[in-house]
């Protein structure tokens, strides 16, 4: 990040290789919507290089990107109105058919959990940030960021309970 | 999906699954959006690419990444559209040829103060939760925050710009409509963090009639201080004057941070 500060663009490519499959996980999961992630996911990156001055060398990047991507989606939640230019969309996971239908199962457990839960529980149990990262990003104490990823698999458990995916 | 990766999501004991978790983290990209991306940045990187050295960026400007807005904030804006900041950037190729640095002949006003669109900076300040106005006597300590708001008689290219012993720097330009507005990049409001080791500095918001690259403000207003003599109203009003002469409307404000 340091190089990417200086203006390194090889530098800027290899974070983004790094993190991109991931940040669009989050962005897809916390968004439910595959061309709004699309343009979140474009904005975020064009705020990294925009503002990749606002990082600091005391800072690990990923909670500081993923940080850029929650705003940039909050934004976009106070919104109606769509922002970015659009891509073509295409997903193409080939999987197992049994894998790929208990994987869809649990994406749809995750869709429906409350905003508040599911914000904690992507960054917390799916993307690896401490609870003190999480706390940060969402402005909470580390016990709740930990109360609420607790909470968040509570209600996984019991929605895939009534819906036969039972866990 | 493995089951481990299942349990481990499900249950607050389960051991860390390791790689596994990484992979179904990830979500392939669609087609194209990697690309466009690293497009849109290049475009990005190559329009406000810099013609000379120039201080380095400062780190305590961002865009809030996690609090949310205040709650006792009274603005309420329009958003401020990536398209347009896009379009913004491609517009920054019609600046015109850049004067060489060091030779004030070569400096030439676009635009005029006569025309310029007249703006005004506010700001508040935000302490723990306390969001206030801005004071000039009050001294800012780390962790303080600064929210900016613009007033515009017309519509305007606005920059924002800080100025200390460190150097000018654009913290953020806009194109925006009549009228008056929190100051945001995409929609969330702009913010400047007080740092330790933050030292006095000024605030000025100048106006244009047409979108200026950010190093062609910085260079000018450089230069075009160095000729300025000092004035008796301080920094701030020197620092106005000077932005006046290359054709800006300009309001400043001087910060004042505890050592």
């Amino acid at each position: 990040m340091v190089r990417v500060q200086s203006g390194n663009p090889q530098a800027y490519e290899m974070l983004f290789s790094r993190h991109s499959g991931s940040l669009f996980g989050y962005l897809r999961r916390r968004t439910g919507q595959d061309e709004l992630a699309a343009d979140l996911f474009q904005e975020t990156w064009l705020k990294v290089h925009r503002f990749s001055g606002s990082w600091r060398p005391d800072q690990a990047f990923k909670p500081w990107l993923y940080g850029v991507a929650l705003n940039t989606a909050r934004d976009a939640g106070r919104k109606s109105q769509r922002r970015v230019s659009t891509v073509m969309l295409e997903h193409d996971r080939p999987q197992a058919p049994q894998a790929h239908a208990q994987r869809l199962t649990l994406e749809q457990a995750i869709e429906a959990l409350p905003e508040n839960l599911k914000d904690a529980f992507l960054l917390g149990a799916v993307h690896g940030m401490d609870h003190r990262e999480i706390a940060t990003q969402l402005d909470i104490s580390p016990a709740n960021a930990r109360a609420r990823i607790s909470r968040a698999r509570a209600f996984l458990r019991d929605w895939l309970h009534k819906r036969g995916g039972a866990k | 999906m493995s089951d481990s990766v299942l349990d481990y999501l499900l249950q607050d004991d389960a051991p860390h699954p390791g790689a596994e978790l990484q992979a179904f983290a990830s979500i392939p990209l669609p087609v194209g959006l990697a690309q466009a991306t690293l497009a849109a940045v290049a475009q990005e990187r190559t329009l406000a690419a810099p013609t000379l050295a120039l201080p380095a960026p400062r780190t305590s400007v961002s865009t809030p990444p996690t609090a949310s807005e205040p709650a006792n904030r009274r603005w309420r804006l329009p958003a401020v559209l990536v398209a347009g900041l896009a379009a913004a950037a491609a517009l920054l190729v019609v600046v015109g040829s850049q004067p060489e640095i060091g030779d004030p002949e070569l400096l030439v006003p676009r635009g005029s103060e006569g025309t310029a669109p007249i703006v005004h900076l506010e700001m508040s300040t935000q302490r723990g939760q306390a969001l206030e106005r801005f004071s000039p006597d009050k001294t800012l300590s780390p962790g303080d925050r600064v929210f900016f708001r613009y007033k515009a008689d017309q519509p305007a290219f606005i920059h924002l710009l800080y100025i200390s012993e460190g150097g000018i720097e654009v913290l953020h330009q806009d194109r925006v409509r009549p009228g008056q507005d929190d100051l945001r990049i995409a929609g969330d409001p702009l913010f400047w963090k007080v740092e330790p080791g933050d030292s006095n500095g000024t605030f000025a918001l100048l106006s244009s009639d047409q979108e200026l690259a950010p190093d062609d403000i910085a260079r000018e207003l450089s230069q075009a201080l160095q000729d300025t003599p000092s004035a008796d109203q301080g920094e701030s009003a020197r620092l106005c004057q000077a932005a006046r002469r290359l054709g800006r409307y300009c309001d400043s404000t001087t910060i004042k941070v505890a050592p």
